[in-house]
């Protein structure tokens, strides 16, 4: 497996404070990496030590299969935390600053202005962008010299729902088309689990679990909820189906905690059966409650 | 090292502080070569000693003029080169701009020289400015002149003051990083520390010591310099100390960059 990055026992600490503690990461080329956490867990922290922003107090950082990390830095695009904006520039005067640094052409700098909606802005200084278009334009810089990893920090902070969709289909397009890989870091853990393909759980400085999308899909699958119209009956004709079923009759429905993956055949047997399914789900619940239990109170 | 420079210059040239401070010290370099001009006799007491107690006659020409420019705008260039620095240098820190380029694999020390060389580019600019609207208006107003022996010794000896300068004060902007505390400590700052030393001076000279601390302070070395009947022992002294300045504080923020986070 290709790593893009690998961090090796990093530590940071603040003062008292460890902001990092002991975290051991790994992000596969063309994974969309979601680090998740609560404010202050220590995303953001984790974040510049990877770009070099601050030094790790201890460990180290592997780009790229460990090449010479400020050389490999130049193929990674970041956002982090507020936006490192030209104030008084336009959006086009922000990325020719940067695009002197990162090597590109006027023409790419039109394209990005167009991705990221900012195109129609004209000589508008940044200082009077909202707050969504600031996060746009410090996207845009990310976007620089197509960089072969974007790690963006809360990305889609003080932009609205149709910004928040935007940010989101261009995430899942350059994955898509261009083999980008992300690493995003966000408290919202809905958006995330929208794009991501795979989480790293970080809660008081430390990595509590790396888990792939489809392997978390698979653990959080496991609850099945089955609204019935006869619910006793329904678990009977189950249990004469499913010898193993682990089943239990609540209020709202019948929860189902094994057999999850056969939805589809359960539904075809009661409906069969003369009994009126009205929902049949996947607890979501599930998904939320694995986080909850590893981020901590 | 070649993206940087060329980013951190075209900074520079959109940056408009810049051509302020430099408007200001062109219309500063005018006055004081007014003031000059129309000044019949310089008034120096070294001066008048070496010349066995005549009042020496200035030298009336263009070169005359540049020679001397530096000696009246001693405690003004610096202060405007140091606003000048703080606003470009600090900006980047202000805006969080820094991080872009820090993330992008741009170490520490190659921000570091490339801000240190376009610092050293607004402090050619100045001066040269000075220097040029010197010469013009004492050839205008006078002749054209020759330079003397001391000339170009002189001139390039005020140019690495000058570079000394640039190094103090690029050194307050890097460690001070916010831009109303560096313009405090250059303007105020300095005008502070003068203020101690001449203190410090006095005291010396009411216990009959035969030592000035005044003369260690770099903003002395440039008025000295302006007078072209400095003796070479005090020239020596200005050379070596604006070498010594400008390394020890350029190092000093190199250490202090290199550790710098964001």
């Amino acid at each position: 497996m290709e790593y893009v990055i690998e961090t090796h026992g990093l530590y940071k600490r603040y003062g008292h404070k460890l902001a990092v503690n002991d975290v051991s990461a790994h992000v596969t080329r063309g994974d969309i990496y979601g680090l998740i956490g609560k404010n202050g867990a220590g995303k953001t922290s984790l974040m510049k030590l990877i770009l070099g922003i601050t030094y790790p107090t201890d460990g180290d950082v592997t780009l790229f299969g460990g090449e010479n990390v400020n050389q490999a830095r130049r193929r990674i695009g970041s956002l982090i935390e507020e936006p490192g904006l030209f104030k008084a520039c336009s959006a086009r005067e922000n990325l020719l600053r940067f695009s002197m640094l990162f090597g590109t052409d006027k023409k790419e700098i039109d394209g990005i202005l167009e991705l990221v909606g900012l195109a129609d802005t004209g000589n508008k200084p940044a200082k009077a962008f909202s707050q969504g278009m600031k996060q746009r334009l410090g996207i845009a810089i990310a976007l620089l010299g197509n960089p072969e990893v974007l790690v963006l920090d809360e990305p889609i902070n003080g932009l609205d729902p149709a910004g928040i969709k935007e940010i989101r289909d261009t995430i899942l397009r350059l994955n898509h088309e261009t083999g980008v890989t992300f690493i995003i870091s966000s408290h919202l853990l809905d958006e995330l689990a929208k794009v991501v393909t795979s989480d790293g759980i970080i809660a008081e400085g430390k990595l509590v679990e790396e888990i792939s999308a489809a392997k978390l899909t698979e653990k959080c699958s496991r609850q099945a909820k089955i609204a019935v119209s006869d619910g006793e009956k329904a678990i009977r004709i189950l249990k004469e189906k499913y010898a193993d079923l682990n089943a239990e009759l609540r209020g709202d429905g019948i929860y189902l905690f094994n057999h999850t993956d056969k939805t589809a055949e359960i539904n075809t047997c009661l409906v069969t059966a003369g009994i009126a399914v009205s929902e049949l789900t996947r607890s979501g619940q599930d998904f939320e409650q694995f986080f909850i239990e590893r981020l901590g109170d | 090292m070649g993206a940087l420079l060329k980013y951190e210059f075209h900074k520079l040239v959109r940056q408009k502080s810049f051509y302020v401070c430099v408007a200001i010290i062109a219309l500063m370099a005018l006055i004081n070569f007014l003031i000059w001009a129309y000044t019949p006799i310089k008034f120096n007491l070294l001066d008048l000693l070496l010349s066995g107690g005549e009042m020496p006659e200035k030298t009336s020409s263009g070169f005359g003029a540049m020679q001397e420019a530096m000696g009246g705008l001693s405690s003004q260039l610096p202060l405007m080169l140091g606003i000048a620095l703080a606003i470009y240098i600090i900006s980047d820190y202000s805006q969080s701009t820094i991080k872009n380029v820090y993330a992008r694999g741009f170490t520490r020390t190659e921000v570091y020289f490339a801000k240190f060389l376009v610092s050293l580019a607004m402090m050619l600019t100045m001066f040269l400015l000075v220097m040029l609207l010197s010469f013009i208006g004492g050839t205008l107003e006078f002749e054209v002149g020759k330079p003397d022996g001391t000339f170009f010794k002189l001139l390039s000896t005020q140019l690495l003051v000058c570079a000394a300068i640039t190094a103090i004060e690029f050194f307050i902007c890097i460690a001070v990083k916010n831009l109303p505390g560096a313009i405090v400590i250059i303007v105020g700052g300095t005008q502070f520390l003068l203020n101690i030393l001449q203190l410090i001076d006095l005291i010396l000279a009411s216990k009959d010591i035969d030592f000035r601390i005044s003369k260690l302070y770099i903003g002395s070395f440039l008025s000295d310099l302006g007078n072209s009947a400095i003796e070479t022992p005090r020239f020596l002294f200005c050379l070596i100390g604006a070498v010594v300045y400008a390394a020890a504080f350029l190092t000093l923020g190199w250490l202090i960059n290199r550790k710098s986070e964001k």
